[in-house]
């Protein structure tokens, strides 16, 4: 049992390690293309980046809110902030859910 | 089903905010008819702060069809780069949203017309010193002449905000 100080609201207990592989994963890619998290980077072609879908089965327990933090959080740190302010988008998917908003598997 | 299953099917949408928003208006206005000062400040204020952030929403090219959350965090990383020292108060600043939209229409090269600017400013400043969510937890008894005194100027300072909503964001 423990005691302590409520403080103000703050990201979930798992927010720190999914920032953490999610940096991972933007700063080095993984090979296998349907490995999670899987990032898809909007708009396409060569233009900045103003869009970001991240589809990963463990947002799951998570509100659609602390999924836009956690990877704009991870995405300041990977990109940089000059990048990251351009973002606009910054959504947490399901793999379920890309599938009912149109992204293919 | 209950009402908040009912209602969290859906996530939320620019489009949903603009309805919402009219909606809170119209009862912050019976509230204020009613005499229900403390109340109608309460409601009204929401009114502000969902067509503030509609408004810098539109502007960065959200459609009425699009998801908001997915908006929140970028949000909060722009202001804490862009305008550090104020605070998104958990999304619900009025001063926020305004900074919001100013700074990314100064950034896109198109600001607000001064006229414009200066009454958005000077509206959203006076109405963040009346409203501010944390308001839900307080109690309106000995407060009551204030919240009087301040229940008309909030009420068109949001009325304003609607009726010039279009310019803010086009």
């Amino acid at each position: 049992m423990s005691f302590r100080r409520a403080t103000a609201r703050s990201l979930p207990p798992r927010a720190g390690e999914l920032e953490e592989r999610l940096v991972q994963e933007l700063t080095k890619p993984s090979q296998d293309p349907n490995a999670q998290p899987i990032v898809i980077a909007e708009p396409p072609g060569n233009g900045p980046i103003t869009r970001l879908f991240v589809i990963w089965d463990e947002w799951a327990p998570l509100s659609q809110q602390d999924r836009s933090e956690i990877i704009m959080d991870a995405y300041v740190r990977a990109k940089g902030q000059a990048d990251a302010v351009r973002i606009s988008v910054a959504m947490g998917l399901t793999a379920a859910e890309a599938t009912r908003m149109g992204f293919a598997p | 089903m209950p009402l908040r299953s009912l209602l969290e099917l859906e996530l939320e949408t620019v489009n949903d905010l603009v309805l919402a928003a009219e909606e809170r208006y119209w009862d912050a206005y019976e509230l204020a008819v009613q005499g229900r000062a403390f109340a109608a400040i309460y409601v009204a204020g929401f009114t502000a702060e969902m067509l503030l952030k509609v408004a810098g929403f539109r502007f960065e090219g959200a459609a009425p069809g699009d998801a908001i959350h997915p908006r929140f965090g970028p949000a909060k990383t722009y202001g804490s780069l862009r305008f550090p020292t104020i605070g998104p108060e958990s999304y619900h600043s009025l001063r926020f949203w305004t900074a919001f939209l100013e700074h990314k229409r100064a950034e896109a090269g198109r600001p607000l017309a001064p006229a414009i600017l200066a009454e958005l400013r000077t509206r959203t400043d006076r109405a963040y010193e009346t409203w501010w969510i944390s308001l839900r937890y307080r109690v309106s008894g000995p407060v009551a002449t204030t919240a009087r005194a301040e229940m008309l100027p909030l009420l068109e300072d949001v009325d304003w905000i609607r009726k010039n909503h279009f310019c803010l964001w086009s």
